[in-house]
């Protein structure tokens, strides 16, 4: 919800660049991330400019390390993908 | 702020009419400004469209499932999903509510309430996909239990993102403590709503949305969502209410004499039993492959996901474990075997059936059997020990099912005593015929809150669970309560208004969609009336106050009221406690000695 506020100031998951899948039964989430334009969903851009990208600012505590692991790598391999 | 008619909101109320499988939409906005949302809303519907007279399971019922205005945004907690109808436990105010993502995705749906009325002639769920609204056959999903209706609605509909609420065997076949499962382990527990479902014939309601929700003003909304967030900026997995959920209340309940044994006898577990349960809940984190499960927006998740690998119970799943359970297991029954805590907390999951509701006719029976008020042939044969592990699921069983013995205990402890008489109603622990896990003889702000409930017993209806959590600041009390004297629960002091402050919050937060463990029913440092206010302006855009939601949360409260008296024909008769709770001491433990008074001034 963060990132879909952050681009376009409404809670709207479905345009975000993240998606978690809850995976109760796998003891789990599924991380998604979206680094093109994709079936409406807004390409990553690791919220250039911001100190802290915004989903990890408003992840709760379970999911904090790994989204910082992964938007971390994102953010270095920038121009790959970017 | 743009051109919306209203914000915050998704705008749109879904009426269906499962009889003549009418669908019809209506504003919002019409309902908004004097109701707020979820509950609030839900109750006036009620209170105006369910006539005095109306039987519970009849048709002409209705069931009003609701999300609030802050669901679907970042306001910590905004993940409660209200659903409320004339209760077939008490014949009066039936509301409850539940954490999940289901509320959200509603919105996102575009939808803020679904008001169900009438009867389908055969089992259906309701898809609802955006504007896709679509009655599906549930005759192949009737019998199922929760968790194999949520798989299999996923599967049919290819989408493991759809949400869901469902019912059990239970719901289904209109035991009154039949409630409605979301998230598998998450559950809309009292007032029998789910069998209120069961007569409908409404299996599921599943959603799922592409759309999003707007506030009215984003900048602002996100500072006070910033500022509500700050308190919980340093937690971890390794907090304690993180770490352990609910269950880390029970070291300090046990001390208060909080959690009833053996059917409200005692007020604390035997020493042993509970150093056993206490070192079962830190090995679980140990031993157990455990996930900490969070709802959207929360900054302090609490629910957990267990699967045992090893032992009697290897394979099993479950969800949802909170302190009730071991109050319900633990205490009313004596179960001293914590693993079967989690097996049979799933299993109430599976059926759909409330564990208070399970635990209060159970513990009653015990007693009974034990005092030699019912015997064998009550029973249908089966001897009622404490804490017998098989005779609980069997009897757990039957009542899902309604069979024997069971068809009876599935009417609540308040009608089987009814039915029995033999001087069994003085073990009938409820409160307007609802089945309690509330203890109401150590905490006089507690009992109070749970007497007066306008659905019987309150922990999400004005009960203050703050007074037993111990260490409160006394000025901060004051300041955020009004109330200094949180440290003793059996101070009558000041107990009246701490009652009031809870069931106006409590009535805010199940109108907003907010769960109470972010806010001042759980800590004075957390949001209160004040963030909440500010929150709810940012994202409709209406300025409001502390005071003006005060007065929102106060006229549902009445509304509540006058539905009892016209639905019920409760009176103050009705707000005094099961006798034991008067004419007992509590008899051993730290509290010991201490007895509640009828007609004290407080």
């Amino acid at each position: 919800m963060a990132c879909a506020y952050h681009h376009k100031s409404i809670f709207w998951p479905s345009i975000s660049s993240i998606e978690i899948i809850d995976k109760p039964k796998e003891l789990c989430f599924g991380i998604m991330f979206y680094v093109e334009l994709d079936s409406g969903h807004l390409a990553c851009d690791g919220c250039e400019g911001l100190e802290e990208p915004v989903c990890i600012k408003y992840c709760n505590a379970l999911a904090r390390n790994e989204l910082t692991e992964i938007i971390s790598k994102l953010r270095t391999t920038k121009d790959s993908w970017g | 702020m743009g051109d919306r008619e209203i914000y915050g909101y998704a705008g749109k109320i879904l009426r269906v009419d499962l009889t003549t499988s009418r669908l019809s939409i209506e504003p919002t906005i019409k309902y908004a400004r004097e109701w707020l949302g979820g509950s609030g809303l839900a109750q006036w519907i009620l209170y105006n469209e369910v006539k005095p007279g109306t039987a519970p399971y009849e048709p002409s019922n209705k069931l009003v499932i609701g999300a609030g205005p802050l669901n679907g945004t970042l306001a910590p907690g905004a993940s409660r999903v209200t659903a409320d109808s004339k209760s077939p436990v008490t014949g009066g105010v039936g509301s409850s509510n539940s954490d999940g993502h289901f509320s959200a995705e509603l919105k996102f749906a575009g939808f803020d309430t679904i008001v169900f009325e009438g009867k389908a002639k055969d089992p259906v769920y309701l898809w609802l996909k955006d504007d896709c609204i679509e009655f599906r056959d549930a005759l192949p999903l009737w019998g199922k239990t929760t968790w194999e209706t949520d798989d299999i609605i996923k599967h049919e509909l290819s989408d493991e993102r759809i949400q869901i609420m469902c019912i059990g065997p239970a719901g289904e076949n209109l035991v009154r403590g039949g409630c409605i499962i979301v998230n598998r382990g998450r559950a809309c527990g009292r007032c029998g709503l789910g069998a209120v479902m069961g007569s409908k014939n409404l299996k599921a309601v599943a959603v799922r949305g592409s759309g999003g929700v707007e506030v009215a003003e984003p900048e602002r909304f996100m500072r006070a969502v910033d500022n509500a967030r700050n308190v919980f900026a340093n937690m971890d997995e390794q907090t304690p209410a993180i770490k352990y959920g609910t269950l880390r209340i029970a070291a300090s309940k046990q001390e208060q004499c909080g959690i009833p044994y053996k059917n409200f006898q005692y007020l604390d577990l035997p020493a042993n039993a509970f150093n056993r349960l206490i070192k079962a809940i830190e090995d679980w984190q140990q031993e157990y492959r455990i996930r900490i499960m969070g709802y959207p927006a929360c900054p302090r998740p609490c629910d957990r996901y267990f699967r045992i690998e090893r032992g009697p119970y290897a394979g099993l799943e479950c969800g949802g474990v909170q302190f009730e359970a071991l109050t319900d297991f633990a205490g009313k029954l004596a179960v001293d075997d914590p693993e079967f805590i989690l097996k049979i907390n799933s299993y109430c999951n599976e059926l759909g059936l409330d564990i208070d509701n399970l635990a209060g006719p159970i513990s009653w029976a015990m007693e009974c059997y034990e005092k030699g008020i019912l015997k064998e042939n009550d029973t249908g044969g089966m001897k009622l020990d404490w804490g017998d592990k098989d005779v609980i699921l069997e009897l757990t069983r039957k009542i899902a099912y309604r069979e024997g013995f069971g068809r009876i205990l599935g009417e609540g402890c308040a009608r089987c005593a009814q039915l029995f008489g033999r001087g069994s109603e003085y073990f009938a622990i409820h409160m307007k015929g609802q089945d309690l896990y509330e203890s109401m003889r150590n905490a006089i702000g507690w009992a109070l809150g749970a007497c007066v409930s306008t659905r019987g017993g309150g922990h999400t209806t004005g009960a203050p669970a703050i007074e037993t959590s111990g260490n409160v600041d006394a000025d901060l009390a004051e300041k955020v309560y009004g109330v200094r004297a949180l440290a003793n629960p059996q101070a009558f002091e000041g107990k009246a208004k701490l009652v009031g402050y809870f069931e106006l919050l409590h009535r805010s937060n199940n109108s907003l969609g907010i769960c109470h463990l972010l806010t001042t029913s759980s800590n004075p440092s957390f949001m209160g009336f004040c963030e909440l206010a500010e929150l709810y302006s940012a994202a409709t855009g209406w300025e409001t106050t502390e005071d003006d939601l005060k007065r929102f949360a106060e006229r549902m409260l009445n509304v509540e009221k006058a539905f009892n008296i016209l639905h019920a024909g409760f009176s103050r008769r009705d707000d005094y406690p099961p006798p034991r709770c008067l004419e007992e001491p509590i008899p051993r433990g730290p509290a010991a000695g201490f007895k509640n008074r009828k007609g004290e001034k407080g």
